[in-house]
């Protein structure tokens, strides 16, 4: 079987990647590599790659992550009693990349708006050790319960999980944290090689439809913000209108808003784009950055860094 | 959440005490009562922190479940004990270990309580209810259950 896109998709992506879309379908036909971090709340890492390697796991670091490492051979990972324990986190090796350019320091308030299924709140408290508080926010009470079953494995004891429409939660909780994630319900065009429904259902409207949304959250998100205080903004999504224009709308309402450089360990990526389809964004923009598929070896994902001054 | 009283926690620590000859450590940390006679554990920070949001379903972690005579604790809530010496706990092989977090009954030998808690090279795996001939049912959540299959 091999990759089937939507004529949507593929008209969208003839005109994004002209040159490297052979590379991004080729990426879309593997699977994702198994990766993972060592929970710093239960364990070192020294100890638990030891663990790890009695157990017949190969591991190898992750060179453009801190926290990150591959584990080979497939699917055993997550079935291993150190998983269990809470002693590992399987997760994408960019998804590990994007908590890291948050900057949590321990004594943090930070707010994770978008939080299930807990892997991003779960890598934020590693970084607080216990100091500070995580916000995990969800809308979805379903979704809320693998989040807080992942916080119960990896021992978050200074976790609140709150359930509640993350457009309205920075108006109701202005300025209360040093750092925010909102990692956006999106397309999912990151992570196709999962999923091919993904790719063959896709279509424009179903990204202009998402952008709406996603601008409510990254607005609600900035007003939640301290002055002073930095946030990311992620999707594991491609189409201009669900990244770029969401990050635009921001700057456009909140003038004094500032989007901060991104440095990437020796990963390629691609900067935003200063326009699509017409539409004219801020030169600010172009410090946002695209990762592909065929980039990382793993995900795509779009990820923006924005500082509230003061 | 309802943060418990002094006699309250002090009850807590003797049942642990009672049930696994082990000291509950609470210095530093809130203990909640919710439903179920379950225990929640949360730093100070994030129990006022908690009283600042709508909608809050939860904070902190599950630790330990206080039932009619006895008290069984989390994987998590182990790390809330320091283990003395007669502490009630079971040393488990790798095979039993796997047992143990698979949620399958595992031969522990005759006890003198109704409670153990399981060791596996020094990782603490949580609690189990031993019957009269020996067999232990340890108390691990289906959600964090091994596959069956695991080896």
């Amino acid at each position: 079987m091999s990759v089937q896109l939507s004529q949507d998709l593929r008209s969208f992506l003839e005109a994004i990647i002209p040159d490297t879309m052979d590379m991004l379908l080729e990426a879309y036909s593997k699977p994702l590599p198994d990766s993972f971090r060592v929970n710093t709340l239960k364990i070192d890492p020294e100890n638990c790659l030891k663990l790890l390697q009695e157990e017949g796991l190969t591991v190898r670091k992750i060179p453009f992550t801190v926290d990150g490492f591959y584990a080979e051979p497939e699917g055993l990972l997550t079935v291993s009693l150190w998983h269990m324990l809470g002693y590992v986190y399987a997760q994408g090796p960019v998804s590990i990349l994007v908590t890291e350019l948050l900057d949590v320091e321990p004594g943090h308030w930070v707010l994770d708006l978008c939080a299930a299924p807990g892997s991003k709140t779960t890598h934020i408290a590693a970084k607080l050790c216990g100091e500070g508080v995580i916000v995990a926010n969800d809308v979805s009470r379903t979704r809320i319960k693998a989040l807080s079953s992942n916080m119960q494995r990896c021992g978050v004891v200074n976790g609140v999980l709150t359930l509640a429409d993350g457009r309205r939660f920075g108006y109701r909780h202005r300025e209360m944290f040093d750092r925010v994630m909102i990692d956006a319900p999106c397309t999912s065009l990151g992570i196709g090689s999962k999923d091919w429904s993904v790719l063959r259902n896709w279509t424009t409207h179903s990204s202009i439809r998402l952008s709406r949304l996603q601008t409510s959250l990254l607005f609600s998100g900035y007003m939640a913000l301290k002055p002073g205080g930095v946030l990311i903004y992620s999707t594991c999504t491609f189409h201009p209108i669900e990244n770029e224009a969401v990050v635009n709308n921001l700057l456009e309402k909140f003038e004094e808003a500032e989007v901060l450089p991104i440095t990437l360990n020796g990963l390629e990526y691609d900067s935003g784009f200063d326009e699509w389809g017409g539409r004219i964004f801020s030169p600010e923009v172009r410090k946002t950055v695209r990762i592909w598929p065929f980039q990382s070896g793993a995900e795509g994902f779009y990820i923006a860094k924005i500082r509230k001054p003061g | 959440m309802k943060k418990m009283e002094k006699h309250e926690l002090q009850n807590l620590s003797d049942e642990v005490m009672r049930s696994f000859g082990a000291r509950l450590q609470t210095e530093g940390y809130v203990f909640v009562k919710t439903g179920e006679g379950k225990i929640r554990v949360l730093s100070e920070e994030a129990y006022r922190a908690a009283a600042l949001f709508r909608g809050v379903m939860n904070a902190g972690i599950y630790v330990a479940k206080q039932r009619k005579n006895f008290v069984t604790l989390t994987i998590e809530g182990c790390k809330f004990v320091s283990l003395l010496p007669e502490a009630h706990v079971v040393e488990l092989t790798k095979e039993d270990a796997v047992k143990w977090m698979r949620g399958d009954p595992v031969k522990v030998g005759k006890q003198n309580h109704k409670t153990v808690i399981g060791r596996y090279r020094g990782h603490l795996l949580g609690t189990a209810l031993v019957d009269i001939n020996g067999v232990a049912y340890p108390q691990v959540p289906k959600w964090r259950r091994l596959p069956p299959e695991t080896s």
